[in-house]
């Protein structure tokens, strides 16, 4: 154990201290005792004196004491000021100043400003909104701020006013680089946001309860109407239908963490359906938000059903018209035998139906139905190959009063049923009237057909421009079928239906189709079932009357 | 010949049995002759050929004229029907396979008064005849003149 040298000074005075009262107390006692009044005056003059020394030297040590601590403080104050990149100071009531960090001192471009006032530490704040800060925080004692460029600096300058007791405590810091980043971050959005804006994709972006965050213009064009999108869920705006498929499939990318892109089918307007390619991404990771971004494919879709079941239609023009002319030239040749068949089981049936028993009966009309389908089979197909073959004779015609010539022809031969019908005006189109006509017959027929099981049948059309494109909508409120057998169905001869329940060949959209392709059109078909089915066409170079 | 005749031009056996039988059941003319190719349909009409020496005035109250015939088509003896000043007023109604051939406007065009879709039948028949205006044909054994 060593000894420091404060216990050795310590014990050494005391060692001293005692001998010394030990030698001199027996020694001031025997003098008191003997009572010489001279010793005892000269007493009290060194008991003056000693407690004069010894308050001296506490005085002493308590200033000395005092004046440590103080530097250690102002020494902490301005470690801390310096360390922070603002500048710092403090004025007196005069706007003397009476503290300035050293960042202060190098604003100012004097080695220090202490005492100086700060209009003259700083004379490019004058006549600034940095005055009046910290005029304004000074005179009305609350804290002011401001971001400004910096007269003569070039700088973006954030100034702070800061009342205190003793007058105003003021910041100051040069900021150029938080501004500059910012404004850089506001350009970049605003470069992002008018990107968006005029992309015709549409986008959107949900929270992680399906409800939409933010949608782009694209989405208002394609989607939106007048409805503003965000806020409301993905099942409000698409549907049950359109919920799950934009939905259930989420799943996959919240697990991967990679986009996925499938083809959709997504409701548009009322009672319509688009097909588009849709994209789904995370966005944010917490809380984790999803981005979508759909793209009409309606017509990719088509031309691929098309080029899958007809091959390439400009190669194959010239084997279409053979095959058509064969078909025509059979078609007539095929009609002969069925005539006898038709004709000969009617006419055993009126002489000799007498002679059948219920089966015989039974048998015979077994034969005549096959032989009245056949034929009908047969009219599909002439109709399909003359409308393959017919010149095109294109002139002005109005579709509504087409519509309205066949529903009154229909309606004439159904005197009982009641069908609302909503046609438009009129509805000029440049085409072939013949071939409208039976286009449009075809399309009606079908609506009129496939709503006859309801009370509240209902036959519209209507015109949507909105894909910058003229295209008319026929639609009804029928029994509509599944989409997932859509694409069979402009084929020749493709039903959805059993015959039991409604009658049909199944040769009226191929027709439709046929027509429509020969304008240079697209015609789309969309159903839900027990909804009702729309039929969607354009025609090339349609024009709106 | 205070009764009405009908020509028919028909080649498929099986067509022209069909009409007979629907016309003679509701006993539509007194007589129908059947001419079985276009060739032999002029030759009656014009008493040509087989028909040599028949009285060309002598004429059918209406042709039922089926278009597709072997040598000479249906469309040709319209045309020769036409062209001829004896017969250029005779009511020729065709006989055609699908209501909606384009034979049938050429037809028209032609010169023929109506037409009437295979096989024949009686109503069809009927309207055909008033179209034409000999709604006497319907009469049974009315009196011709």
């Amino acid at each position: 154990m060593r000894a420091s040298r404060r216990a050795v000074i310590v014990a050494f005075v005391y060692l001293v201290f005692g001998v010394t009262w030990i030698v001199f107390s027996d020694l001031i006692a025997q003098r008191i005792a003997a009572g010489d009044p001279g010793f005892f005056e000269m007493l009290q003059t060194w008991k003056g004196l000693a407690f004069v020394v010894a308050s001296t030297l506490v005085i002493f040590a308590f200033v000395t004491w005092y004046d440590t601590h103080d530097q250690e403080r102002a020494r902490r104050l301005d470690t801390v000021f310096a360390s922070t990149s603002d500048a710092f100071a403090i004025l007196d009531r005069e706007w003397r100043v009476r503290y300035a960090n050293s960042k202060a001192n190098l604003f100012s471009g004097t080695a220090d400003i202490v005492g100086m006032s700060v209009w003259e530490a700083f004379p490019e704040m004058v006549g600034t909104q940095f005055e009046v800060a910290y005029r304004q925080a000074m005179d009305e004692r609350f804290e002011t701020r401001v971001i400004d460029r910096l007269p003569g600096f070039g700088v973006w300058f954030e100034a702070r006013g800061v009342p205190i007791p003793e007058g105003l405590a003021i910041f100051g810091r040069d900021v150029t680089t938080q501004v500059e980043a910012e404004r850089a971050r506001a350009q970049a959005e605003l470069r992002f946001q008018r990107f968006l804006d005029h992309n015709p994709m549409a986008a959107w972006v949900t929270d992680d309860e399906a409800r939409v965050l933010w949608a782009s213009a694209g989405y208002q064009r394609e989607f939106g109407g007048a409805v503003d999108p965000v806020g409301r869920s993905l099942r409000d705006l698409f549907g049950d239908s359109g919920h799950d498929a934009l939905w259930t499939s989420l799943a996959t990318v919240r697990e991967t963490g990679q986009p996925l892109v499938s083809a959709e089918r997504l409701r548009r307007g009322e009672g319509e359906q688009g097909q588009y390619l849709v994209h789904r991404f995370p966005v944010d990771d917490e809380p984790p938000s999803w981005g979508f971004v759909a793209i009409d494919i309606a017509r990719e879709v088509a031309a691929e059903a098309h080029a899958g079941r007809f091959g390439d239609e400009v190669g194959a023009a010239q084997l279409q018209e053979e095959m058509d002319a064969m078909v025509h030239a059979v078609s007539h040749d095929l009609r002969a035998p069925l005539r006898a068949l038709t004709g000969f089981s009617e006419a055993l049936q009126e002489e000799y139906g007498d002679a059948f028993d219920a089966d015989g009966t039974r048998y015979l009309g077994r034969v005549y139905d096959a032989a009245v389908t056949m034929n009908r089979l047969i009219d599909g197909l002439l109709e399909l190959s003359r409308v393959g073959r017919a010149p095109l004779a294109i002139g002005p015609v109005d579709l509504a009063a087409l519509a309205r010539d066949h529903v009154a022809r229909l309606a004439r031969a159904a005197p009982g049923r009641i069908v609302t019908v909503d046609l438009p005006e009129s509805l000029m189109v440049d085409a072939d009237p013949g071939l409208m006509r039976q286009a449009l017959g075809h399309l009606i027929d079908n609506a009129w057909k496939f709503s006859s099981g309801r009370a509240d049948a209902r036959i519209t059309m209507s015109v949507d421009a909105s894909d910058g494109e003229l295209a008319v909508l026929l639609s009804d409120n029928g029994v509509g079928f599944d989409m997932a057998h859509a694409g069979r169905l402009f084929a020749p001869f493709q039903r959805l239906h059993g015959v039991q329940e409604f009658d049909g060949v199944g040769i009226g959209l191929a027709v439709v189709r046929r027509i429509i392709r020969r304008h240079r059109g697209r015609v789309g078909i969309d159903s839900r079932l027990g909804e009702g089915t729309t039929v969607r066409f354009t025609l090339g170079g349609m024009r709106n009357g | 010949m205070g009764e009405s005749m009908l020509l028919l031009v028909e080649d498929n056996p099986s067509d022209e049995e069909l009409t007979l039988r629907s016309l003679r059941k509701h006993n539509i003319a007194n007589e129908i002759v059947v001419a079985r190719d276009g060739v032999e349909a002029c030759d009656y009409l014009f008493g040509e050929g087989a028909y040599e020496g028949r009285d060309p005035a002598d004429l059918p109250d209406v042709v039922l004229l089926d278009l597709k015939l072997p040598r000479m088509s249906g469309l040709e003896v319209l045309q020769r029907i036409r062209a001829d000043e004896r017969t250029r007023t005779l009511p020729v109604v065709v006989l055609t396979s699908s209501s909606q051939d384009e034979d049938i406007i050429t037809s028209y065009k032609l010169g023929a008064n109506s037409y009437i879709r295979k096989p024949v039948r009686f109503a069809d028949f009927s309207e055909a005849v008033r179209q034409l205006g000999v709604y006497w044909m319907l009469i049974n054994e009315a009196p011709r003149r």
